[in-house]
């Protein structure tokens, strides 16, 4: 899947968020294999791995604790860039529906989670 | 991390109720701790109680009392008579009693959000999208 990407879609880059912490990833050679890329040039541009810790909040970029790792395997992409302000966006529907979409802090989704 | 997380609306925050119905023009409300009989529109006393109370005088000509009761799981219910079913979201320019209702939920949440942001210290900005869908940026700065 990950070829696929790379190369019908070359313009766009490959994030992907994973709950295994790098180690547990190498210790899987399948796995080990993609983050490598098969000799082709990394098939993941950014990784986010490890676990989501709710003891260990963090309210900025992509990641949502502090343990989680922000893996650059390309040179598409610089830390500086995911360096953002986490901004959800609440849509309200006519219909009375509500959908969280975005970056929440962990606190959002707490709050979200207990239902308005 | 990307979210796409669905939110439950209940009725549940009588202040956000009171914005809402606020929001819908219903400006003159009467809320009781102790749910109080509503008045049809003749002015004749009907079993049904609310806590929240819109008199049918800030409804309409010929319409009967709207209500919100308070239940034992703390969540309101709307109670509004068959006639208003059709004449409150007429009045409103609303197609329907799914409509009105929606609307109800959708200014509920709006107003609920709005109070959290402020207790929570978001940001918040409102676009309002073309087909009445309400969009709400939240963000928290550190």
């Amino acid at each position: 899947m990950f070829a696929h990407l790379k190369t019908a879609h070359a313009e766009s880059s490959v994030l992907v968020y994973t709950g295994l912490s790098l180690g547990e990833i190498w210790q899987r050679p399948g796995l080990a294999r993609i983050l490598q890329g098969l000799g082709q040039g990394a098939l993941i541009d950014v990784l986010v791995a490890g676990r989501y810790n709710q003891q260990l909040p963090v309210n900025r970029g992509l990641r949502s604790s502090r343990n989680q790792e922000l893996v650059f395997l390309t040179n598409r992409h610089s830390p500086e860039e995911f360096e953002f302000d986490n901004e959800a966006e609440a849509i309200l529907g006519e219909d009375g529906s509500v959908v969280i979409t975005g970056f929440p802090t962990a606190e959002m989704l707490v709050q979200f989670g207990k239902g308005l | 991390m990307s979210a796409y997380v669905s939110v439950d609306v209940a009725f549940e925050d009588p202040e956000a109720i009171l914005e809402a119905l606020k929001e819908l023009g219903f400006t003159t409300v009467e809320v009781h701790d102790t749910p109080q009989q509503l008045m049809g529109y003749s002015g004749d006393l009907r079993q049904q109680r609310a806590n929240i109370i819109v008199r049918r005088r800030h409804i309409g000509h010929s319409s009967n009392d709207m209500g919100f009761i308070k239940g034992e799981d703390g969540k309101y219910s709307l109670y509004i008579s068959d006639y208003d079913r059709n004449a409150v979201p007429g009045k409103l320019g609303l197609k329907g009693y799914a409509a009105f209702e929606g609307k109800l939920k959708q200014t509920y949440a709006m107003s609920k959000i709005k109070k959290q942001a402020a207790k929570e210290r978001w940001s918040f900005k409102m676009d309002q999208a073309k087909g009445g869908k309400l969009t709400i940026r939240l963000s928290k700065f550190q």
